[in-house]
């Protein structure tokens, strides 16, 4: 069985250690620099190309094979820590993803009409839609139109904070000159006024 | 909705707004006016109560900011560029 290539080119550069001492860079340069008829293997098929070195020159051809082993292997730990890179990446999402599903999993949202203010001393002239959204533990009602809402602990406790801002947010923008409104609040003071007014 | 926004969290961007407190006969809220140039441009209610973190994730909707933008205003030194009528105002 003949000797493979690096073992031949070990047993070279421990034979000869001063032979070789310029770095090569590239195939190219160990081509040009050790046998500069390397040029004439081009249109070769490599395996035959590959062959005709090793016959003519055991220890050029180690160390090709050696060059061609390192780059491999540099590129090959390029692409691994690529890899890992994507991988983390693509787990740090998926976490993510996880989250937001369980979140809207456990996210509830709808609608309750809301057709009195009572025990307040005020009632609704038109029935006006509450949006209810929360998690379990915690709940928002919100009357979107006049963007006016509150929390609680429950859907009830909520819809009665609700009213209770309803009412309070009335009385606050009742008592406030129109000049001195902003756009915002003036603009819930006119939805307001069309939809609550106070218990005679 | 996962209670972001907590009462303490609630006092903090109250006082970065100096939002003023608009007196109530009776309610469960203390209710905050946010005034600028002499104009009231939004308000929003804190809860009665000792509780620090009773849910306040409304306040956001009601001075119209996401969540996210809300708790930083009380967190960090966030400012708050406010439009109205065509004007940026800076609070």
């Amino acid at each position: 069985m003949a000797e493979s290539p690096l073992a031949i080119y070990d047993q070279y550069i421990e034979a000869n250690p001063q032979t070789f001492d310029q770095p090569f860079s590239s195939v190219q340069n160990i081509g040009n620099y050790i046998w500069p008829g390397i040029d004439s293997f081009r249109g070769t098929h490599p395996f035959e190309a590959m062959a005709l070195i090793y016959s003519n020159d055991p220890f050029l051809f180690s160390r090709l094979i050696k060059l061609f082993i390192e780059s491999l292997r540099n590129n090959l730990d390029v692409s691994i820590v690529s890899m890992k890179e994507n991988i983390r990446s693509l787990a740090s999402e998926v976490q993510e993803l996880r989250v937001e599903i369980q979140q809207l999993r456990k996210q509830r949202a709808f609608v309750v009409p809301l057709t009195t203010l009572a025990p307040q001393p005020f009632q609704m002239t038109l029935q006006i839609p509450a949006t209810i959204d929360g998690d379990g533990e915690d709940f928002t009602a919100t009357f979107m139109e006049a963007n006016v809402s509150a929390s609680g602990e429950s859907e009830a406790d909520a819809i009665a904070n609700l009213k209770d801002m309803l009412v309070s947010t009335y009385n606050t923008l009742e008592e406030i000159p129109a000049q001195e409104l902003g756009p915002l609040p003036s603009r819930q003071w006119a939805i307001l006024k069309s939809v609550v007014k106070r218990a005679e | 909705m996962a209670r972001i926004i907590t009462k303490e969290l609630a006092i903090k961007i109250r006082d970065k707004l100096h939002a003023v407190l608009i007196p109530q006969r009776s309610s469960a809220h203390d209710v905050y006016g946010i005034y600028y140039e002499g104009q009231i441009i939004a308000t929003f209610g804190i809860r009665r109560g000792s509780e620090k973190d009773k849910g306040h994730d409304h306040i956001p909707r009601d001075i119209n900011v996401s969540t996210g933008f809300a708790k930083q205003i009380g967190i960090c030194n966030k400012y708050l560029v406010l439009t109205c009528n065509d004007k940026r105002y800076i609070v």
